[in-house]
């Protein structure tokens, strides 16, 4: 790669207007922004609302919130327009969960975790206008009223068995953006206009399909919608260069204006008009769909036609694309969602990930990096924004100099980009029935999960649920200790099982009916909004809603999958491993009195705490016994999962990572035998418990890689924490790399790594204030360590520290 | 066939002891006795109980496990080192990790095993397995027949000396190593005498003969612990040497304190030298020294 696009010498003083963009967020107050939650109220409490098909009704309720959403244009902006009001907001959902946060409105401005700002005023209309029109009419209750058997809602309200996130809507996707920039908005407007077309020349078949007809209308509205709020920052741009006196601020604003009144409605036809149609779209989409990975996708290989023509033409330089990426960066990260406190526990650090995939393969297999792959990586090293959450795709034949940049960047700090293993997806992938072409074009959506863009509405983050809590109810016949309820399935007296068969053989029996309850939640949950809320502008951009008339929440996609994780393999494993070895192997101790200590949280049971932790090998040491209990524990579930078939006619599959949910599903679940007190977190994603591996990153990388990644396609999580001076130098770039590349070369799937010292992160618990740019990977995301609530900041604190010498 | 060797540890992914990801293998036994060891467990040749008092519970259930009453229980220590003969029982007895065995008798082929988990990160990095300790060059015999089995694998090989030893052991081991990496400490006798215990004519005599013979493979390293090694005198004395004998190149490993906690755990004879660790400052100021003096300074 030549030295302009890697453009070594520039620096964050290099780009003055970023430096500034950036500095303005760094310092911005989050503040809740009610105004889509005001506009939505405004539409659906209209007397004819009820009149309408729900396709349509979403549609007009999404184009009247863009008809009424404030238009701000901030100084020095090169891309324009926002999500909130807000320099850096959060909007609410009130028809998903928004109105969970009612109770806590009074301390919102104080709570401990992700504080907010907000008005009085604002306060006011949510309790007295906003919340209380939507107390009946919210997804979840709907759901739960009408359509599910009471079983799943009541484990889901227990808390410990599985979170659904699908009840805050689903989201998680890479809409068509290729599409966007080819045809604009128009182009999709007039193919929803032929299917009427084609639909009235033969008015005769299928007596269904008239219902086709208020799907292509509501993506007809929906399109105008937004083209109609571009509009409206062409006036802005025009209004403010008519009072701009500095002729190249007017300028500026002047080329703001052309840009807005030409795109999305229009195809783009250089990088910025690119760059200023995603994000229109982007705002757009976040009106419509929670704000959970609504994701750009493969940016480097769809906008590199934009990109290059433009360089040709002389229109730009890899600075100034740098700039404008940088941009992007900015705008992408003045939103944040808005939890419930006891959701911000689950999903703290204000993750809404819409994610950037560089490099990987082509359709046809060859290398698919390109100077827009640097130019990204040279973006994130300049500018530590929560957003994009940057993945790179990684094979075999990844360029050397590719992966050097990349371990440049990963060292710089921030745990960006991610990293994945094309060799292993892309097979993965097929086996589930993707073509190979679509299979080498995957995505990263959200966190680490793994779709094709375009093509799919695969619901990637729609429940996690606690293994953990299954492996107790296997060795308590059903019963959760903490939860004291019998919800699980008789699967016998442990004291009476005979050997490691036994345990699994209860094991899964007890997973298979956790991961049937999670199902019948997310299935109805998925008719619910199928019935209530449509997606008709998303619709418009995942290719096969057009052709099928069919809406994504009906299953109009190419490809329908729901996406579930399981968290906490590796304290199942660390256990199975215990129990294998001191009760059934060298039968140091009895099923009794293993039994017997857990229910006493190991107190007065020292000795027998200290064999297991000090004398029972555990995952994440390249030993064969607790790996290969991961690895069974993985296929069970994947197993489990695979089962199952979603409402919009596609497969549940199978992922293993865990946001923060290890810290919320470790609140129930007791003392196990891995050694692990009760109540304390579980382990992050498929990595190893925190502090366990004791024989550096090659052990560690080699346990993980014996996992069989085969069947866990949704995608998996894997944290490696370095002590920034062992890295040092090209020497510490170049075994970093090695260090990727053998272990992709055994088999792994993914991997984040944190570059930062221990001393760093305590002097920032402290001091936050002298650290709001520090920024560290969480789960399959990355966070400023200032945002991240105690818990999760003495997580990252106690993960093992490898090379700490 | 030799009787095997005791080795105390197997460090995986060292990138500092050699090119590329490196598996260090620490041998036991050592002729020197320097002040500033690191690794002190490595000097006694034998297997030997360490003890660490934070993870002691006081339990007493390795009491009855000794046959000699070598475990006892006043005081900050718990091994009558006098009567103890290492037989490791106490340590199975132990459930937190207080009583612990520090090395364990290997075969060549079964450390050939162990050395050889991390091999595909060898490969991918062009690294390997670096032989240290202690002193590897005690374990002479047993390294004839081990190394052999590492070329048959294709093992990159490196070995960390201090060189006091006969040239006659040494050389038949050249074959078989990439590259070693050869430490001097002091030239001054009198101050290797004071710093190591040993002489060091020997040393810098096998030094030169192996530059004449396979100067490529050959690394000068220099430890620098500040007041001992790191005087300007001594590394002018030094650079005087490696001009002499036209070697251009050499690597500065900083002192740290890391090893201090482990003399109390086995009762080391050396004391605790309460040094701050050599710093960014110190290496740099010893770099320039022999930049100036034209040897280039090399990671280490």
């Amino acid at each position: 790669m030549s030295e302009s696009t890697v453009l070594p010498e520039m620096t964050i003083e290099s780009f003055p207007r970023l430096s500034k963009l950036y500095d303005d967020l760094l310092s911005a107050r989050k503040e809740v922004c009610i105004q889509r939650a005001r506009h939505i109220t405004d539409f659906m409490k209209g007397s004819d609302v009820w009149f309408m098909p729900p396709v349509f009704r979403r549609a007009r309720a999404v184009a009247h919130i863009l008809k009424n959403l404030d238009v701000g244009i901030h100084p020095d902006e090169l891309l324009v327009g926002s999500i909130t009001s807000k320099r850096v907001g959060a909007v609410i959902y009130p028809e998903f969960v928004g109105v969970l946060i009612w109770p806590e409105l009074a301390n919102l401005r104080e709570r401990a975790v992700d504080a907010f700002d907000i008005s009085d005023d604002e306060i006011k209309e949510l309790e007295q206008d906003i919340f209380p029109f939507w107390m009946d009419k919210v997804l979840a209750w709907h759901a739960q009223e009408f359509l599910s058997p009471p079983q799943p809602m009541s484990l889901l309200f227990k808390g410990g068995f599985f979170v659904l996130t699908e009840a805050a809507g689903i989201s998680h996707t890479a809409p068509d953006f290729e599409k966007l920039l080819r045809v604009g908005l128009d182009g999709i407007k007039e193919e929803a206009g032929e299917k009427v077309r084609e639909m009235d020349a033969d008015p005769v078949g299928d007596p269904e399909r008239f219902r086709e007809r208020a799907f292509y209308r509501a993506v007809q509205v929906s399109c105008d919608a937004v083209v109609e709020f571009a509009g409206r920052h062409h006036a802005e741009a025009l209004r403010l260069a008519e009072l701009e006196t500095d002729s190249e601020k007017k300028d500026e604003l002047l080329e703001i204006a052309r840009i807005c009144a030409k795109v999305p409605a229009g195809p783009a036809t250089c990088f910025r008009e690119a760059l200023q149609s995603i994000w229109f779209l982007e705002i757009a989409l976040h009106q419509e769909n929670y704000e959970q990975a609504l994701c750009p996708g493969r940016a480097d290989q769809y906008l590199y036609p934009y990109y290059r023509d433009d360089l040709e033409k002389g229109l730009i330089t890899a600075e100034q694309a740098v700039e404008l990426l940088g941009c992007l960066s900015v705008k992408m990260s003045e939103f944040v969602p808005l939890f419930a406190e006891n959701l911000a526990t689950l999903f703290s650090g204000f993750p809404a990930n819409p994610s950037v995939t560089i490099g990987g393969v082509t359709a046809d297999g060859a290398d698919a990096t390109n100077e827009l792959s640097y130019l990204f990586l040279k973006t994130r090293e300049l500018v530590k924004t929560r957003h994009p959450n940057l993945h790179a795709r990684v094979h075999g034949q990844s360029p050397p100099q590719y992966l050097e940049r990349i371990c440049e960047v990963i060292k710089d700090g921030g745990g960006m980009p991610g990293l994945v293993n094309d060799d292993v997806v892309v097979p993965a992938l097929m086996a589930k029935g993707i073509t190979e072409s679509d299979a080498r074009d995957y995505v990263i959506i959200g966190c680490v999960e793994i779709s094709v863009p375009r093509k799919t509405f695969g619901s990637t983050d729609a429940a996690l649920m606690s293994l953990p809590v299954c492996l107790e109810m296997a060795l308590n016949n059903g019963c959760s200790p903490v939860m004291q309820e019998e919800v699980g399935v008789k699967t016998g007296d442990p004291r009476e099982f005979r050997g490691m068969d036994d345990v699994l053989g209860a094991l899964r029996n007890q997973i298979s009916y956790v991961v049937e309850q999670m199902v019948i939640g997310l299935n109805v949950l998925g008719i619910a909004h199928r019935e209530l809320y449509p997606s008709p502008l998303l619709s418009s951009l995942i290719e096969g809603c057009i052709d099928t008339g069919k809406d994504v929440t009906a299953g109009g996609a190419v490809y329908n999958f729901t996406g579930v994780q399981g968290v906490g393999v590796a304290d199942v494993a660390d256990s199975l491993a215990a129990i294998d070895r001191l009760v059934f192997a060298d039968k140091k101790v009895t099923m009794d009195e293993l039994l017997k200590a857990l229910e006493d949280n190991f107190e007065g049971h020292e000795r027998l705490h200290q064999l297991i932790v000090n004398r029972v090998p555990k995952y994440g040491n390249d030993d064969e016994l607790p790996d290969r209990y991961a690895r069974e524990v993985a296929e069970l579930f994947c197993g489990e999962v695979a089962k199952h078939r979603n409402p919009r006619g596609g497969a549940y599959l199978p992922g293993f990572l865990s946001m923060t949910n290890h810290k919320g599903f470790g609140k129930f679940v007791g003392a196990l035998p891995s050694g692990r007190r009760a109540l304390e977190s579980l382990s992050n994603g498929i990595s190893p418990c925190d502090g366990v591996d004791r024989k550096g990153p090659t052990a560690y990388l080699k346990s993980v890689a014996k996992v069989d990644y085969s069947q866990a396609t949704n995608g998996v999580a894997v944290n490696l924490k370095f002590n920034p001076t062992y890295l040092r130098g090209a020497v510490g770039t170049g075994n970093l790399g090695s260090l990727i590349r053998a272990y992709f070369g055994l088999g792994g799937m993914h991997l984040q790594v944190n570059v930062v010292d221990r001393e760093t992160l305590l002097d920032a618990q402290r001091n936050p204030a002298k650290h709001a740019g520090l920024m560290v990977r969480v789960a399959g995301y990355s966070a400023y360590f200032a945002d991240l609530s105690r818990e999760v900041q003495d997580e990252i604190i106690a993960r093992t520290e490898h090379c700490s010498q | 066939m030799s009787e095997g060797a005791t080795v105390f540890d197997l460090q995986r992914f060292s990138i500092h002891d050699g090119p590329g990801i490196r598996t260090v293998v620490f041998f036991k036994g050592c002729p020197l006795q320097c002040l500033w060891c690191q690794n002190s467990e490595g000097l006694d040749p034998e297997p030997e109980i360490s003890f660490s008092k934070e993870r002691c519970l006081g339990c007493r259930e390795c009491q009855p496990s000794c046959p000699l009453q070598a475990i006892v229980f006043n005081g900050d220590g718990r091994i009558n080192r006098q009567l103890c003969d290492r037989c490791g029982r106490g340590t199975e007895a132990c459930h937190s990790g207080a009583l612990e065995l520090v090395g364990r008798r290997y075969s060549p082929q079964e450390l050939l095993e162990e050395a050889m988990d991390d091999l595909p990160f060898f490969v991918a990095s062009g690294g390997g397995i670096t032989l240290s300790g202690g002193e590897p060059t005690c374990q002479a015999e047993f390294l004839s027949e081990f190394l052999p089995l590492c070329k048959e694998q294709g093992l990159n090989v490196a070995m960390e000396t201090c060189g006091y030893v006969a040239y006659q052991k040494l050389e038949p081991l050249l074959p078989f190593l990439d590259l070693v990496l050869y430490d001097v400490k002091a030239v001054d006798p009198a101050l290797h005498r004071r710093l190591t215990g040993k002489d060091n004519a020997v040393i810098l005599k096998n030094l030169v003969r192996l530059l004449e013979k396979q100067r490529c493979r050959i690394r000068v390293r220099v430890p620098l612990v500040p007041g001992m090694t790191s005087t300007d005198r001594n590394l002018r004395d030094i650079i005087g040497f490696l001009k002499k004998h036209r070697v251009d190149e050499v690597s500065l490993v900083p002192y740290h304190r890391m090893g201090e906690s482990k003399l109390e755990k086995i009762d080391s004879p050396l004391k605790p030298l309460n040094l701050a660790g050599a710093d960014d400052r110190d290496m740099e100021a010893a770099a320039g020294l022999f930049r100036v003096s034209g040897i280039e300074v090399l990671d280490p």
